[in-house]
Protein backbone atom coordinates (compact mmCIF):
# COMPACT_ATOMS: atom_id res chain seq x y z
CA UNK A 1 0.00 0.00 0.00
CA UNK A 2 1.29 3.46 -0.91
CA UNK A 3 1.25 6.46 1.42
CA UNK A 4 -1.88 8.57 0.95
CA UNK A 5 -0.04 11.82 1.52
CA UNK A 6 3.21 11.72 -0.47
CA UNK A 7 2.00 8.89 -2.73
CA UNK A 8 5.60 7.66 -3.00
CA UNK A 9 6.66 5.62 0.00
CA UNK A 10 5.17 2.41 1.29
CA UNK A 11 2.51 3.14 3.91
CA UNK A 12 3.61 1.62 7.19
CA UNK A 13 1.37 3.50 9.58
CA UNK A 14 -2.32 2.73 9.54
CA UNK A 15 -4.65 4.86 11.58
CA UNK A 16 -8.22 3.78 12.10
CA UNK A 17 -10.96 5.62 13.79
CA UNK A 18 -14.54 4.61 14.31
CA UNK A 19 -17.04 7.35 14.86
CA UNK A 20 -20.76 6.56 15.01
CA UNK A 21 -19.87 3.12 13.64
CA UNK A 22 -18.36 4.69 10.52
CA UNK A 23 -14.83 3.54 9.94
CA UNK A 24 -12.22 6.02 8.74
CA UNK A 25 -8.78 4.82 7.75
CA UNK A 26 -5.59 6.71 6.92
CA UNK A 27 -2.55 4.90 5.54
CA UNK A 28 0.67 6.90 5.56
CA UNK A 29 4.44 6.43 5.58
CA UNK A 30 6.86 7.06 8.46
CA UNK A 31 8.13 10.35 6.98
CA UNK A 32 4.72 11.90 6.48
CA UNK A 33 3.60 10.77 9.92
CA UNK A 34 6.66 12.43 11.45
CA UNK A 35 5.97 15.63 9.52
CA UNK A 36 2.36 15.69 10.59
CA UNK A 37 3.28 14.84 14.13
CA UNK A 38 5.83 17.62 14.37
CA UNK A 39 3.12 20.03 13.28
CA UNK A 40 0.65 19.37 16.03
CA UNK A 41 2.43 17.35 18.65
CA UNK A 42 0.03 14.49 18.90
CA UNK A 43 -1.69 11.91 16.81
CA UNK A 44 -5.04 12.82 18.25
CA UNK A 45 -5.02 16.17 16.48
CA UNK A 46 -3.91 14.51 13.28
CA UNK A 47 -7.01 12.33 13.06
CA UNK A 48 -9.28 15.24 13.67
CA UNK A 49 -7.56 17.44 11.13
CA UNK A 50 -7.93 14.71 8.56
CA UNK A 51 -11.61 14.32 9.19
CA UNK A 52 -11.92 18.03 8.65
CA UNK A 53 -9.88 17.88 5.43
CA UNK A 54 -12.15 15.33 3.87
CA UNK A 55 -15.26 17.05 4.98
CA UNK A 56 -14.22 20.45 3.81
CA UNK A 57 -13.34 18.96 0.42
CA UNK A 58 -16.89 17.71 0.21
CA UNK A 59 -18.20 21.16 0.91
CA UNK A 60 -15.95 22.45 -1.78
CA UNK A 61 -17.01 20.16 -4.58
CA UNK A 62 -20.56 21.31 -3.96
CA UNK A 63 -20.07 25.05 -4.19
CA UNK A 64 -18.77 25.21 -7.71
CA UNK A 65 -15.15 26.12 -6.99
CA UNK A 66 -14.04 22.97 -8.75
CA UNK A 67 -14.42 19.28 -8.14
CA UNK A 68 -12.13 18.28 -5.31
CA UNK A 69 -11.08 14.67 -5.04
CA UNK A 70 -11.68 13.23 -1.60
CA UNK A 71 -8.03 12.49 -0.87
CA UNK A 72 -6.51 15.80 -1.88
CA UNK A 73 -5.49 18.13 0.88
CA UNK A 74 -8.05 20.84 1.00
CA UNK A 75 -6.31 23.90 2.30
CA UNK A 76 -5.58 24.99 -1.26
CA UNK A 77 -9.25 24.87 -2.33
CA UNK A 78 -11.01 26.35 0.64
CA UNK A 79 -11.30 30.12 0.45
CA UNK A 80 -9.18 31.31 3.33
CA UNK A 81 -11.21 32.76 6.18
CA UNK A 82 -9.69 34.71 9.06
CA UNK A 83 -11.32 35.26 12.42
CA UNK A 84 -11.63 39.01 12.94
CA UNK A 85 -11.32 38.66 16.71
CA UNK A 86 -8.26 36.47 17.11
CA UNK A 87 -6.68 36.19 13.65
CA UNK A 88 -7.08 32.41 13.41
CA UNK A 89 -7.16 31.22 9.76
CA UNK A 90 -8.58 28.26 7.85
CA UNK A 91 -5.00 27.02 7.48
CA UNK A 92 -4.42 27.19 11.27
CA UNK A 93 -7.63 25.30 11.76
CA UNK A 94 -6.91 22.59 9.18
CA UNK A 95 -3.36 22.06 10.42
CA UNK A 96 -4.05 21.92 14.12
CA UNK A 97 -7.69 20.89 14.31
CA UNK A 98 -8.15 23.53 17.00
CA UNK A 99 -9.90 26.90 17.05
CA UNK A 100 -8.43 30.24 18.11
CA UNK A 101 -11.22 31.71 20.22
CA UNK A 102 -14.93 31.43 20.99
CA UNK A 103 -15.77 33.65 18.01
CA UNK A 104 -14.13 31.13 15.64
CA UNK A 105 -17.15 28.89 16.13
CA UNK A 106 -19.20 31.50 14.26
CA UNK A 107 -16.54 32.25 11.65
CA UNK A 108 -15.80 28.61 10.75
CA UNK A 109 -19.42 27.49 11.16
CA UNK A 110 -19.70 25.94 7.70
CA UNK A 111 -16.59 23.79 7.99
CA UNK A 112 -17.54 22.84 11.53
CA UNK A 113 -21.16 21.91 11.16
CA UNK A 114 -20.54 18.70 9.21
CA UNK A 115 -17.50 17.79 11.25
CA UNK A 116 -19.43 18.17 14.50
CA UNK A 117 -22.18 15.94 13.19
CA UNK A 118 -19.64 13.17 12.63
CA UNK A 119 -17.91 13.64 15.97
CA UNK A 120 -20.86 13.82 18.31
CA UNK A 121 -24.18 12.17 19.08
CA UNK A 122 -26.07 15.34 18.27
CA UNK A 123 -25.58 18.86 17.04
CA UNK A 124 -27.32 20.74 19.82
CA UNK A 125 -26.18 21.25 23.40
CA UNK A 126 -28.63 19.83 25.94
CA UNK A 127 -26.39 19.73 29.00
CA UNK A 128 -25.92 22.18 31.84
CA UNK A 129 -25.60 25.92 31.40
CA UNK A 130 -23.40 28.51 33.06
CA UNK A 131 -24.56 30.41 36.12
CA UNK A 132 -25.06 29.00 39.59
CA UNK A 133 -28.65 27.96 40.18
CA UNK A 134 -29.28 27.81 36.46
CA UNK A 135 -29.48 24.05 36.49
CA UNK A 136 -32.30 23.75 34.00
CA UNK A 137 -31.32 22.00 30.83
CA UNK A 138 -32.35 23.27 27.48
CA UNK A 139 -35.68 21.46 27.41
CA UNK A 140 -36.70 22.85 24.02
CA UNK A 141 -33.45 21.54 22.59
CA UNK A 142 -34.10 18.08 24.01
CA UNK A 143 -37.58 18.13 22.49
CA UNK A 144 -36.20 19.23 19.15
CA UNK A 145 -33.65 16.43 19.21
CA UNK A 146 -36.28 13.84 19.95
CA UNK A 147 -38.40 15.17 17.09
CA UNK A 148 -35.42 15.19 14.78
CA UNK A 149 -34.91 11.49 15.45
CA UNK A 150 -38.58 10.89 14.82
CA UNK A 151 -38.32 12.82 11.59
CA UNK A 152 -35.48 10.61 10.39
CA UNK A 153 -37.51 7.52 11.23
CA UNK A 154 -40.52 8.81 9.32
CA UNK A 155 -38.37 9.58 6.30
CA UNK A 156 -36.81 6.13 6.48
CA UNK A 157 -40.25 4.52 6.53
CA UNK A 158 -41.34 6.86 3.75
CA UNK A 159 -44.11 8.30 5.93
CA UNK A 160 -43.83 11.70 4.32
CA UNK A 161 -46.99 13.25 5.73
CA UNK A 162 -45.95 12.48 9.28
CA UNK A 163 -42.45 13.65 8.45
CA UNK A 164 -43.80 16.99 7.28
CA UNK A 165 -45.80 17.40 10.49
CA UNK A 166 -42.75 16.65 12.58
CA UNK A 167 -40.67 19.05 10.51
CA UNK A 168 -43.18 21.86 11.10
CA UNK A 169 -43.24 21.10 14.79
CA UNK A 170 -39.44 21.36 14.91
CA UNK A 171 -39.55 24.66 13.04
CA UNK A 172 -42.11 26.14 15.44
CA UNK A 173 -40.10 24.99 18.46
CA UNK A 174 -36.98 26.55 17.01
CA UNK A 175 -38.76 29.85 16.49
CA UNK A 176 -40.29 29.86 19.95
CA UNK A 177 -36.92 29.13 21.39
CA UNK A 178 -35.38 32.18 19.84
CA UNK A 179 -37.25 34.86 21.73
CA UNK A 180 -36.61 33.74 25.31
CA UNK A 181 -32.99 32.99 24.47
CA UNK A 182 -32.30 36.61 23.57
CA UNK A 183 -33.85 37.81 26.77
CA UNK A 184 -31.56 35.60 28.76
CA UNK A 185 -28.58 37.00 26.91
CA UNK A 186 -29.57 40.60 27.55
CA UNK A 187 -29.62 40.19 31.30
CA UNK B 1 9.37 30.60 51.83
CA UNK B 2 6.35 28.51 51.08
CA UNK B 3 6.67 24.78 51.54
CA UNK B 4 6.82 22.84 48.32
CA UNK B 5 3.31 21.35 47.97
CA UNK B 6 4.71 18.50 45.90
CA UNK B 7 6.84 17.45 48.88
CA UNK B 8 3.73 17.48 51.06
CA UNK B 9 1.84 15.38 48.55
CA UNK B 10 4.67 13.01 48.53
CA UNK B 11 4.46 12.27 52.22
CA UNK B 12 0.95 10.92 51.72
CA UNK B 13 -0.48 7.93 49.93
CA UNK B 14 -2.21 8.53 46.62
CA UNK B 15 -5.82 8.87 47.75
CA UNK B 16 -7.46 7.50 44.61
CA UNK B 17 -5.27 4.42 44.96
CA UNK B 18 -5.14 3.96 48.70
CA UNK B 19 -8.87 4.26 49.38
CA UNK B 20 -11.36 1.52 48.69
CA UNK B 21 -14.17 2.02 46.24
CA UNK B 22 -16.92 -0.14 44.74
CA UNK B 23 -15.66 -2.73 42.23
CA UNK B 24 -12.13 -1.52 42.91
CA UNK B 25 -10.61 -4.92 42.22
CA UNK B 26 -11.17 -4.18 38.53
CA UNK B 27 -12.19 -0.51 38.33
CA UNK B 28 -9.23 1.31 39.86
CA UNK B 29 -10.45 4.89 39.59
CA UNK B 30 -13.15 7.12 38.11
CA UNK B 31 -12.40 10.56 36.77
CA UNK B 32 -14.37 13.36 35.14
CA UNK B 33 -12.93 16.49 33.65
CA UNK B 34 -14.71 19.55 32.31
CA UNK B 35 -13.25 21.94 29.72
CA UNK B 36 -14.17 25.60 30.13
CA UNK B 37 -12.97 28.85 28.57
CA UNK B 38 -13.28 32.43 29.67
CA UNK B 39 -15.19 34.84 27.41
CA UNK B 40 -13.24 37.41 25.38
CA UNK B 41 -9.86 35.74 25.89
CA UNK B 42 -8.47 33.72 22.95
CA UNK B 43 -7.89 29.99 23.64
CA UNK B 44 -4.45 29.30 25.17
CA UNK B 45 -2.74 28.04 21.99
CA UNK B 46 -3.64 31.34 20.27
CA UNK B 47 -3.16 33.64 23.26
CA UNK B 48 -0.51 36.27 23.94
CA UNK B 49 1.49 36.25 27.17
CA UNK B 50 -0.81 38.97 28.52
CA UNK B 51 -3.86 36.91 27.68
CA UNK B 52 -2.39 33.86 29.38
CA UNK B 53 -1.56 35.87 32.47
CA UNK B 54 -5.05 37.31 32.63
CA UNK B 55 -6.72 33.91 32.36
CA UNK B 56 -4.53 32.65 35.20
CA UNK B 57 -5.28 35.71 37.33
CA UNK B 58 -9.02 35.51 36.63
CA UNK B 59 -9.18 31.80 37.35
CA UNK B 60 -7.23 32.05 40.61
CA UNK B 61 -9.38 34.92 41.90
CA UNK B 62 -12.51 32.95 40.97
CA UNK B 63 -11.29 29.84 42.79
CA UNK B 64 -10.67 31.92 45.94
CA UNK B 65 -13.97 33.77 45.76
CA UNK B 66 -16.05 30.75 44.85
CA UNK B 67 -14.71 28.86 47.88
CA UNK B 68 -14.65 25.65 45.88
CA UNK B 69 -12.14 23.91 48.10
CA UNK B 70 -11.37 23.87 51.79
CA UNK B 71 -7.69 23.23 51.48
CA UNK B 72 -5.88 23.66 48.23
CA UNK B 73 -2.59 24.63 46.64
CA UNK B 74 -1.92 27.11 43.86
CA UNK B 75 1.11 26.19 41.84
CA UNK B 76 2.90 28.34 39.30
CA UNK B 77 3.92 25.66 36.82
CA UNK B 78 6.63 27.81 35.23
CA UNK B 79 8.50 27.83 38.55
CA UNK B 80 8.18 24.11 39.16
CA UNK B 81 11.20 21.90 38.48
CA UNK B 82 10.80 19.12 35.89
CA UNK B 83 10.94 16.36 38.49
CA UNK B 84 8.04 17.80 40.50
CA UNK B 85 6.07 18.20 37.28
CA UNK B 86 6.76 14.56 36.51
CA UNK B 87 5.42 13.57 39.93
CA UNK B 88 2.17 15.48 39.26
CA UNK B 89 1.85 13.71 35.92
CA UNK B 90 2.41 10.29 37.43
CA UNK B 91 -0.23 11.01 40.07
CA UNK B 92 -2.59 11.95 37.23
CA UNK B 93 -3.14 15.45 38.59
CA UNK B 94 -2.00 16.97 35.31
CA UNK B 95 -2.19 15.79 31.71
CA UNK B 96 0.68 14.93 29.42
CA UNK B 97 -0.19 17.95 27.30
CA UNK B 98 -0.10 20.25 30.33
CA UNK B 99 3.21 18.74 31.40
CA UNK B 100 4.73 19.55 28.00
CA UNK B 101 3.30 23.06 27.70
CA UNK B 102 5.90 25.79 27.62
CA UNK B 103 3.56 28.77 28.03
CA UNK B 104 2.41 30.30 31.30
CA UNK B 105 0.35 27.73 33.15
CA UNK B 106 -0.87 27.27 36.69
CA UNK B 107 -2.39 24.46 38.70
CA UNK B 108 -4.89 24.42 41.52
CA UNK B 109 -5.25 21.19 43.44
CA UNK B 110 -6.85 20.06 46.65
CA UNK B 111 -4.57 18.64 49.32
CA UNK B 112 -6.33 15.27 49.12
CA UNK B 113 -5.66 15.16 45.36
CA UNK B 114 -9.33 14.58 44.57
CA UNK B 115 -9.67 17.74 42.49
CA UNK B 116 -7.37 19.74 40.30
CA UNK B 117 -7.77 22.60 37.86
CA UNK B 118 -5.26 23.03 35.07
CA UNK B 119 -5.16 26.64 33.91
CA UNK B 120 -4.08 27.27 30.30
CA UNK B 121 -3.94 23.71 29.18
CA UNK B 122 -5.61 23.39 25.76
CA UNK B 123 -8.54 25.29 27.28
CA UNK B 124 -8.36 28.04 29.90
CA UNK B 125 -9.72 25.70 32.56
CA UNK B 126 -9.59 21.95 32.72
CA UNK B 127 -11.08 20.88 36.01
CA UNK B 128 -11.07 17.30 37.15
CA UNK B 129 -12.30 15.20 40.03
CA UNK B 130 -11.12 11.67 40.70
CA UNK B 131 -12.11 8.94 43.16
CA UNK B 132 -11.14 5.32 43.64
CA UNK B 133 -13.35 2.53 42.29
CA UNK B 134 -16.36 2.85 40.00
CA UNK B 135 -17.99 6.03 41.29
CA UNK B 136 -18.80 8.18 38.28
CA UNK B 137 -22.01 9.50 39.84
CA UNK B 138 -20.21 10.75 42.94
CA UNK B 139 -17.41 12.22 40.87
CA UNK B 140 -19.94 14.05 38.73
CA UNK B 141 -21.59 15.58 41.81
CA UNK B 142 -18.23 16.91 42.98
CA UNK B 143 -17.15 18.45 39.68
CA UNK B 144 -20.66 19.71 38.86
CA UNK B 145 -20.68 21.76 42.09
CA UNK B 146 -17.22 23.17 41.48
CA UNK B 147 -18.25 24.16 37.96
CA UNK B 148 -21.42 25.85 39.30
CA UNK B 149 -19.46 27.84 41.83
CA UNK B 150 -16.81 28.88 39.36
CA UNK B 151 -19.35 29.88 36.74
CA UNK B 152 -20.86 32.33 39.24
CA UNK B 153 -17.49 34.10 39.29
CA UNK B 154 -16.18 33.57 35.76
CA UNK B 155 -17.96 34.35 32.47
CA UNK B 156 -17.55 31.07 30.58
CA UNK B 157 -17.64 31.03 26.78
CA UNK B 158 -21.04 29.52 26.01
CA UNK B 159 -23.25 29.34 22.95
CA UNK B 160 -26.99 28.61 23.02
CA UNK B 161 -26.72 25.89 20.39
CA UNK B 162 -23.20 24.57 20.81
CA UNK B 163 -22.90 24.81 24.58
CA UNK B 164 -19.50 25.38 26.18
CA UNK B 165 -17.01 26.45 23.52
CA UNK B 166 -13.67 24.64 23.58
CA UNK B 167 -10.42 24.95 21.70
CA UNK B 168 -10.96 21.56 20.07
CA UNK B 169 -14.37 20.88 18.50
CA UNK B 170 -14.21 17.32 19.85
CA UNK B 171 -14.91 18.72 23.33
CA UNK B 172 -17.59 21.30 22.51
CA UNK B 173 -20.99 21.17 24.21
CA UNK B 174 -20.67 19.68 27.66
CA UNK B 175 -16.86 19.75 27.61
CA UNK B 176 -17.01 16.53 29.57
CA UNK B 177 -14.60 13.64 29.49
CA UNK B 178 -15.53 10.88 31.89
CA UNK B 179 -13.15 7.97 32.22
CA UNK B 180 -12.60 4.87 34.29
CA UNK B 181 -9.30 3.09 34.72
CA UNK B 182 -9.72 -0.65 34.46
CA UNK B 183 -7.35 -3.48 35.26
CA UNK B 184 -8.09 -6.23 32.75
CA UNK B 185 -5.51 -9.01 33.05
CA UNK B 186 -8.13 -11.75 32.62
CA UNK B 187 -9.26 -10.45 29.26
CA UNK B 188 -5.64 -9.99 28.13
CA UNK B 189 -4.53 -13.49 29.24
CA UNK B 190 -7.72 -14.97 27.79
CA UNK B 191 -6.96 -13.15 24.51
CA UNK B 192 -10.36 -11.48 24.44
CA UNK B 193 -9.16 -7.96 24.95
CA UNK B 194 -9.13 -6.99 21.27
CA UNK B 195 -12.71 -8.11 20.80
CA UNK B 196 -13.72 -6.04 23.82
CA UNK B 197 -11.82 -2.97 22.60
CA UNK B 198 -13.47 -3.23 19.19
CA UNK B 199 -16.91 -3.57 20.70
CA UNK B 200 -16.33 -0.59 22.98
CA UNK B 201 -15.08 1.50 20.05
CA UNK B 202 -18.20 0.65 18.11
CA UNK B 203 -20.24 2.14 20.93
CA UNK B 204 -18.45 5.43 20.41
CA UNK B 205 -16.22 5.11 23.47
CA UNK B 206 -12.43 5.34 23.49
CA UNK B 207 -10.03 2.78 24.96
CA UNK B 208 -6.47 3.74 25.77
CA UNK B 209 -3.61 2.02 27.52
CA UNK B 210 -2.54 3.92 30.63
CA UNK B 211 1.10 3.10 30.05
CA UNK B 212 2.70 2.65 26.65
CA UNK B 213 1.56 3.90 23.28
CA UNK B 214 -1.43 2.92 21.19
CA UNK B 215 -3.18 -0.36 21.83
CA UNK B 216 -0.22 -1.96 23.58
CA UNK B 217 -0.80 -1.54 27.26
CA UNK B 218 1.74 -2.26 29.95
CA UNK B 219 0.33 -3.47 33.22
CA UNK B 220 -3.00 -4.35 31.55
CA UNK B 221 -4.40 -1.00 32.63
CA UNK B 222 -6.93 0.59 30.30
CA UNK B 223 -8.82 3.82 30.34
CA UNK B 224 -12.33 3.83 28.89
CA UNK B 225 -13.84 7.25 28.15
CA UNK B 226 -16.62 8.97 26.27
CA UNK B 227 -15.86 10.60 22.92
CA UNK B 228 -19.04 12.48 22.11
CA UNK B 229 -19.63 15.64 24.15
CA UNK B 230 -22.49 17.28 22.26
CA UNK B 231 -26.14 16.32 21.93
CA UNK B 232 -26.52 14.48 25.23
CA UNK B 233 -26.82 15.57 28.83
CA UNK B 234 -23.81 15.01 31.10
CA UNK B 235 -25.68 12.40 33.10
CA UNK B 236 -26.68 10.53 29.93
CA UNK B 237 -23.05 10.42 28.83
CA UNK B 238 -21.98 9.17 32.25
CA UNK B 239 -24.75 6.56 32.48
CA UNK B 240 -23.94 5.19 29.06
CA UNK B 241 -20.25 4.92 29.96
CA UNK B 242 -21.03 3.28 33.28
CA UNK B 243 -23.31 0.70 31.68
CA UNK B 244 -20.53 -0.33 29.30
CA UNK B 245 -17.96 -0.39 32.12
CA UNK B 246 -20.17 -2.74 34.14
CA UNK B 247 -20.35 -5.11 31.20
CA UNK B 248 -16.59 -5.05 30.77
CA UNK B 249 -16.17 -5.79 34.48
CA UNK B 250 -18.45 -8.81 34.10
CA UNK B 251 -16.48 -10.05 31.10
CA UNK B 252 -13.27 -9.65 33.08
CA UNK B 253 -14.71 -11.64 35.99
CA UNK B 254 -15.88 -14.41 33.67
CA UNK B 255 -12.55 -14.52 31.93
CA UNK B 256 -10.72 -14.87 35.26
CA UNK B 257 -13.06 -17.67 36.30
CA UNK B 258 -12.49 -19.51 33.04
CA UNK B 259 -8.73 -19.22 33.39
CA UNK B 260 -8.93 -20.62 36.89
CA UNK B 261 -11.07 -23.56 35.75
CA UNK B 262 -9.40 -24.44 32.48
CA UNK B 263 -5.81 -23.22 32.77
CA UNK B 264 -5.15 -23.28 36.48
CA UNK B 265 -1.41 -24.12 36.32
CA UNK B 266 -0.79 -21.53 33.60
CA UNK B 267 -2.44 -18.87 35.72
CA UNK B 268 -0.72 -19.85 39.00
CA UNK B 269 2.63 -20.03 37.23
CA UNK B 270 2.17 -16.59 35.72
CA UNK B 271 1.26 -15.03 39.05
CA UNK B 272 3.85 -16.92 41.09
CA UNK B 273 6.72 -16.07 38.78
CA UNK B 274 5.73 -12.43 38.67
CA UNK B 275 5.74 -12.27 42.45
CA UNK B 276 9.15 -13.91 42.50
CA UNK B 277 10.49 -11.39 40.04
CA UNK B 278 9.20 -8.44 42.08
CA UNK B 279 10.20 -9.89 45.45
CA UNK B 280 13.72 -10.95 44.53
CA UNK B 281 15.02 -8.79 41.67
CA UNK B 282 17.95 -6.45 42.17
CA UNK B 283 17.56 -4.85 38.76
CA UNK B 284 14.13 -4.47 37.17
CA UNK B 285 12.93 -2.43 34.20
CA UNK B 286 9.78 -0.33 34.22
CA UNK B 287 8.13 -2.62 31.68
CA UNK B 288 8.86 -5.83 33.62
CA UNK B 289 7.63 -4.14 36.77
CA UNK B 290 4.28 -3.02 35.37
CA UNK B 291 3.54 -6.41 33.85
CA UNK B 292 4.55 -8.28 37.00
CA UNK B 293 2.55 -5.89 39.19
CA UNK B 294 -0.48 -6.61 37.04
CA UNK B 295 -0.07 -10.34 37.65
CA UNK B 296 0.47 -9.77 41.38
CA UNK B 297 -2.66 -7.62 41.52
CA UNK B 298 -4.61 -10.41 39.82
CA UNK B 299 -3.26 -12.87 42.39
CA UNK B 300 -4.26 -10.60 45.27
CA UNK B 301 -7.75 -10.12 43.79
CA UNK B 302 -8.16 -13.89 43.54
CA UNK B 303 -7.13 -14.38 47.16
CA UNK B 304 -3.82 -16.08 46.46
CA UNK B 305 -1.79 -13.81 48.72
CA UNK B 306 -2.62 -13.28 52.34
CA UNK B 307 0.38 -11.04 52.97
CA UNK B 308 0.04 -8.48 50.21
CA UNK B 309 -2.93 -6.11 50.13
CA UNK B 310 -4.36 -4.48 47.04
CA UNK B 311 -3.47 -0.93 48.08
CA UNK B 312 0.21 -1.79 48.37
CA UNK B 313 0.11 -3.07 44.80
CA UNK B 314 -1.88 -0.05 43.64
CA UNK B 315 0.63 2.32 45.14
CA UNK B 316 3.54 0.43 43.64
CA UNK B 317 2.06 1.12 40.19
CA UNK B 318 2.65 4.81 40.86
CA UNK B 319 5.87 4.88 42.84
CA UNK B 320 7.84 2.67 40.43
CA UNK B 321 7.57 5.39 37.78
CA UNK B 322 10.64 7.52 37.04
CA UNK B 323 9.52 10.77 38.71
CA UNK B 324 8.46 9.15 41.96
CA UNK B 325 11.60 6.99 42.12
CA UNK B 326 13.86 9.99 41.76
CA UNK B 327 11.85 11.97 44.27
CA UNK B 328 12.24 9.08 46.72
CA UNK B 329 15.94 8.83 46.03
CA UNK B 330 16.22 12.58 46.48
CA UNK B 331 18.39 12.88 43.40
CA UNK B 332 18.41 12.39 39.64
CA UNK B 333 18.88 8.82 38.49
CA UNK B 334 19.67 7.60 34.98
CA UNK B 335 17.86 4.61 33.51
CA UNK B 336 20.15 1.91 34.88
CA UNK B 337 20.33 3.54 38.31
CA UNK B 338 16.54 3.69 38.31
CA UNK B 339 16.27 -0.03 37.50
CA UNK B 340 18.38 -0.82 40.56
CA UNK B 341 16.59 1.62 42.85
CA UNK B 342 13.18 0.46 41.61
CA UNK B 343 14.04 -3.15 42.51
CA UNK B 344 15.09 -2.01 45.99
CA UNK B 345 11.90 -0.05 46.61
CA UNK B 346 9.70 -2.94 45.47
CA UNK B 347 11.61 -5.54 47.53
CA UNK B 348 11.31 -3.43 50.64
CA UNK B 349 7.62 -2.71 50.18
CA UNK B 350 6.77 -6.36 49.64
CA UNK B 351 9.00 -7.44 52.52
CA UNK B 352 7.43 -4.99 54.93
CA UNK B 353 3.92 -6.10 53.99
CA UNK B 354 4.93 -9.70 54.78
CA UNK B 355 5.81 -8.71 58.33
CA UNK B 356 2.42 -7.18 59.02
Amino acid sequence: MICEICKKNEATIHIQEIINSQKKALHICQDCAAKKNAGNGMLNGLNLADILYNISSNINSGDGTGAAKPNEPVISHVPSITCGKCGWTTVNFSERGRLGCANCYTIFRDILSLALKNMHKGTMHVGKRPGAGNKGTNTAAIEIMKLQKKLEEHVMREEYEKAAETRDLIASLKNNNKTPKKQVKDK
Amino acid sequence: MQDNPIDKLFEKRVSWLADSGPEDDIAISSRIRLARNIQEIPFPSNASVDHLDSSIAAALVAVEKAKCFKKFYEIDMTKLNPLDKQVLLERRLISREFFARKQNTALVMTDDETCSIMINEEDHLRMQAMLSGLRLGEVWNIIDKIDDRLSAELPFAFDETLGYLTSCPTNVGTGIRASVMLHLPGLVLGEQINAVIQAVNKLGLAVRGIFGEGTESLGNLFQISNQSTLGEMETQIIDRLEAVIRQIINHEKNSRQKLLQNRREFLMNHIGRSYGLLRHSYIISGEDTLNSLSALRLGVDMGMFSTVDIHTVNELFVIVQPGHLQKYAGKELDTSERDIFRATVIRERLKSSEKK
